[in-house]
């Protein structure tokens, strides 16, 4: 499988959530390298690497409550960021429950929110429909990416596209 | 002309009555009755139209008046030497009050037309009736001046007391907040340990699990690979014992990897590549220049057994911290049932801590423990006031900042100190903190109470200590909280 130049990249402090999230995402890994960092600011510093390397970052998993800086925030962020605009964002986090907070995440804008614990199923679930529709978005050919992401939509796209550069 | 006479008439109405009934019954010109009244007769009635005028001779008549609500009140109390009537008489509209014999009474009746006579007698006679008319209006002026200065005083007593009834409503008020909020404590700490216990049980059989599996697997592996030719054994122990690369070294090591071997998946390059240098160098070995294929099938039997390790290690740290919480929970909300034991503070600071650590992520928490004795205390308690003033000096500091926790020992008290580097207090608020309802935070959080300090302080109080705050005016800022609780 071709390895795409969009990147995944996973925001947690504590290295056996990491660890678990990152091996979670194994099965997406051949196609989009997956980046780690252990807290906000060395999450600006991948961000900006990846950038300076021509990489895109398709996905951000970020945690909840981070050293020193929110997930929430950092979030929002990267989101009023042009360069980081498009990738598409994911909450995870073990304050569930908190309506004010599912709130907050709408109102940001942010694409998706993980309580803790979550099963394998549904972190690749989240990630794949993400990847999909950032693909979908910003991708000129999509076609590679039908064996890993969802191939109904990625191919639903095809045709429109098509049926609309043949008008 | 007539005050003149002031002095000597007004001490003594009864001789001016007495001149006047005589006079009256020796000019016979005059249709007048001397009247004989029991106890309880009446003169007249409130709301009647009365004719005549009554000057009392003998005997106590009281006056009366139904107040809105039916009540019949004293409104004065009338002597001899007294005009019964007399307003009623001169307005010419209904009586005001009623008047009722309070003891044997003697009264002379006038009609209208007679009283007006009388004024008009000679001099003398005339003067008399004048100075009896004005006597009896100074008397009731006086009357009306002492009513008024006796509501007065009344008032105050009103107002003095509604104020002990404001303070003693606001007290109870304040002693409710405080039960209520002491009755969530107590049963929230209850839920806690009740919770608590609930996790102990999968947290302990979770731990001896993995325990098991960590005697376990290297056996399984070792059946695995008997003769030791794949070092499955060797990556197992690796992945127990990892050490984590620094992440730009690794991303270094990453790009070295993935430009020598194009080849083989990156996932699995990630992975070799978190590995320590010691490691790396064993799998280069291991691998060495082979063809692509088999080389990978390799590499990713060594990351399954290196993962195993290392997924095991996080199980067995990730449940050991279960545990930490579990017991620090535990310990933290014991049900004491307000018994006092010997405790080191240390503890419960410590197990405070790890509870609010989530709070406390974006502090640097500072700790100077000092060895102090072991005291008498109500532990879950004490617990309460570490949280309270941890949970303030994070607001305070909105979260991020220094917290310096201190604790130290003389021979009479164990002292804790927590400063936190924030903006102070206010001096103006500086003195009030500790009262009940005293709260800074209206807006922003769910908390805000206003009683942690004020409950804080009656905490320490109860265990014969005392509480002190400070704002820290050194070279650095902040507000400090000193507890002191005696050895």
């Amino acid at each position: 499988m071709e390895r795409s130049d969009i990147y995944i990249l996973c925001i947690e402090d504590e290295q056996e959530v990491l660890d678990a999230v990152v091996r979670d995402l194994e099965k997406l890994e051949e196609q989009f390298p997956v980046e780690t960092a252990n807290s906000a600011e060395e999450a600006r510093d991948v961000i900006e690497k990846l950038l300076d390397d021509d990489k895109k970052i398709g996905l951000i998993l970020c945690d909840h409550i981070l050293p020193g800086d929110n997930g929430v925030e950092l979030l929002i962020e990267l989101h009023n960021d042009e360069r980081t605009h498009a990738s598409r964002k994911v909450l995870l986090t073990g304050q569930a429950g908190l309506d004010d907070t599912v709130r907050a995440l709408n109102e940001a804008r942010l694409h998706h929110y993980i309580p803790k614990p979550w099963t394998r199923e549904e972190l690749l679930e989240a990630a794949v429909n993400l990847l999909t529709d950032f693909v979908i978005e910003e991708e000129e050919n999509i076609l590679p990416y039908m064996s890993t992401l969802d191939a109904e939509k990625i191919s639903e796209s095809i045709r429109t596209r098509r049926s609309i550069s043949d008008e | 002309m007539i005050l003149n006479f002031a002095k000597n008439w007004l001490q003594d109405p009864s001789r001016i009555t007495r001149q006047i009934a005589k006079y009256l019954q020796a000019s016979g010109a005059f249709d007048v009755e001397v009247l004989d009244f029991e106890k309880d007769d009446r003169f007249f009635s409130e709301g009647d139209f009365n004719e005549s005028v009554f000057i009392l001779l003998e005997g106590t008549v009281q006056l009366s008046k139904k107040t809105q609500t039916g009540r019949n009140i004293t409104v004065d109390w009338l002597r001899p030497g007294a005009l019964v009537g007399l307003i009623s008489f001169v307005t010419g509209g209904p009586v005001l009050t009623t008047a009722v014999a309070a003891s044997p009474c003697k009264a002379i009746k006038m009609k209208e037309k007679d009283f007006l006579e009388l004024q008009r007698s000679r001099d003398e006679v005339a003067l008399l009736a004048q100075q009896l008319i004005i006597g009896n209006l100074i008397d009731r002026y006086h009357h009306v001046v002492s009513v008024h200065v006796e509501l007065e005083s009344i008032n105050d007593t009103l107002e003095r007391e509604r104020n002990h009834l404001r303070e003693a409503l606001k007290q109870l008020e304040e002693t409710q907040h405080r039960l209520i909020s002491q009755e969530k404590m107590a049963t929230l700490g209850q839920l806690v340990a009740g919770i608590a216990h609930e996790i102990n049980n999968p947290a302990a059989a979770m731990l001896r699990a993995s325990d098991n599996l960590l005697e376990y697997l290297p056996e399984i592996i070792h059946k695995a690979d008997p003769d030791q030719e794949c070092h499955y054994d060797k990556f197992f122990r690796l992945g127990l014992r990892r050490v984590l690369r620094d992440s730009d070294q690794q991303r270094q090591k990453l790009k070295e990897w993935e430009r020598d071997y194009p080849d083989l998946p990156r996932s699995l390059l990630r992975k070799v590549t978190s590995m320590s240098d010691e490691a790396l160098a064993f799998v280069k070995e291991q691998i060495g220049d082979k063809p692509g294929a088999p080389r990978r099938t390799e590499l990713e039997s060594m990351i399954l057994f290196y993962e195993s390790g290392y997924f095991l290690k996080n199980l067995q740290s990730s449940t050991k911290r279960i545990g930490e919480i579990v017991s620090s929970l535990k310990s933290y909300s014991r049900q004491d049932k307000g018994k006092y034991e010997k405790a080191d503070l240390r503890d419960g600071l410590n197990d405070t801590l790890l509870l609010l650590s989530n709070r406390l992520k974006k502090v640097d928490v500072i700790l100077n423990f000092s060895d102090i004795p072991p005291i008498d205390v109500i532990t879950g308690e004490v617990n309460q006031v570490w949280t309270n003033l941890i949970i303030n000096a994070c607001d305070a500091m909105q979260d991020r900042g220094e917290l310096v926790i201190s604790c130290g020992h003389d021979e009479r008290y164990v002292w804790v100190s927590i400063k936190d580097s924030g903006p102070g207090i206010p001096s103006s608020v500086i003195g009030e903190i500790f009262k009940p309802n005293f709260t800074t935070k209206h807006k922003n959080t769910s908390f805000g109470l206003g009683l942690g300090l004020s409950i804080s302080q009656q905490i320490i109080q109860k265990h014969g200590g005392k509480i002190r705050v400070r704002n820290v005016e050194d070279e650095e800022r902040g507000a400090e909280f000193k507890v002191y609780l005696p050895v």
